[in-house]
């Protein structure tokens, strides 16, 4: 910087609260989900060209790293999808007043725990009743 | 449409970026649900029964679709991010550039195999 800018006020300087901590979560889970991407090609490539691609793949996910990234992924899908629900309220001109803010955020932040929860209590569910 | 104001993100004509987010971002809430639900109740399946779901016709249709929309969706997203945060008209000209190709990679080679599942 050669020039001395003004500056907008910075993020951490604001007291935490629930509406800007959501809008937050809801860049960082979107940009966590886009390195999701790249995981989900290579799958489906080894799923379609290469039994031991795929093989490599499969220790991969089911690694203790794979499996915590999974959930994460999971959780980030979820959480940005509640919470894109609520974004596309506000452009519809819905929900920006401070009670329905906090009532929708708190419903985000349940709903989304719950959906990740009833995933993998479903999968692990499933994974029982194959034998694997 | 005559604004008076230069802005490089609008003035394209056709749908803006902003529509285009709000268009994925719509058709991704029933694909993301359908497709968690897919894999879910596919957890502990092996290659082939896996391989079966992706490539049965209408699988095979809606997983294509998820492919575009998150391709879409995450590239304009990640605009965003570039807009707000890198800094520098060459920096911003080629990481945006490179964001483009990239998800257009994942795009092709993604559904490129589904396809080929198909078969």
């Amino acid at each position: 910087m050669k020039r001395a800018r003004p500056l907008s006020p910075h993020l951490l300087i604001y007291k935490p609260q629930l509406t800007s901590l959501l809008s937050v979560i809801h860049r960082g889970t979107g940009i966590f989900l886009s390195f999701g991407i790249p995981v989900l090609v290579i799958w489906l490539l080894t799923l379609a060209f290469s039994s031991e691609g795929y093989y490599c793949m499969d220790l991969l996910i089911s690694s203790f790293i794979g499996r915590l990234a999974l959930f994460g992924w999971t959780f980030s899908l979820f959480y940005h999808l509640c919470n894109g629900i609520r974004h596309l309220g506000w452009d519809a001109g819905w929900g920006m007043d401070m009670p329905t803010l906090y009532k929708t955020g708190w419903i985000v932040v349940l709903l989304s725990l719950l959906l990740t929860v009833a995933a993998w209590s479903l999968g692990y569910a499933v994974r029982a009743g194959a034998g694997a | 449409m005559s604004s008076p104001i230069k802005n490089n993100h609008v003035d394209h004509g056709g749908v803006s970026h902003w529509w285009w987010q709000k268009i994925t971002a719509v058709a991704l809430i029933p694909l993301s649900f359908w497709f968690v639900a897919g894999v879910v109740s596919h957890v502990g399946s092996d290659q082939e029964a896996f391989a079966r779901w992706v490539g049965a016709p209408f699988n095979a249709f809606l997983i294509i679709l998820f492919l575009i929309n998150i391709n879409l969706h995450s590239q304009i997203g990640i605009q965003a991010v570039i807009d707000d945060y890198i800094h520098g008209r060459a920096l911003k000209k080629w990481s945006s550039l490179s964001v483009k190709a990239i998800h257009l990679l994942f795009a092709l080679l993604s559904v490129i195999a589904v396809l080929s599942l198909t078969l």
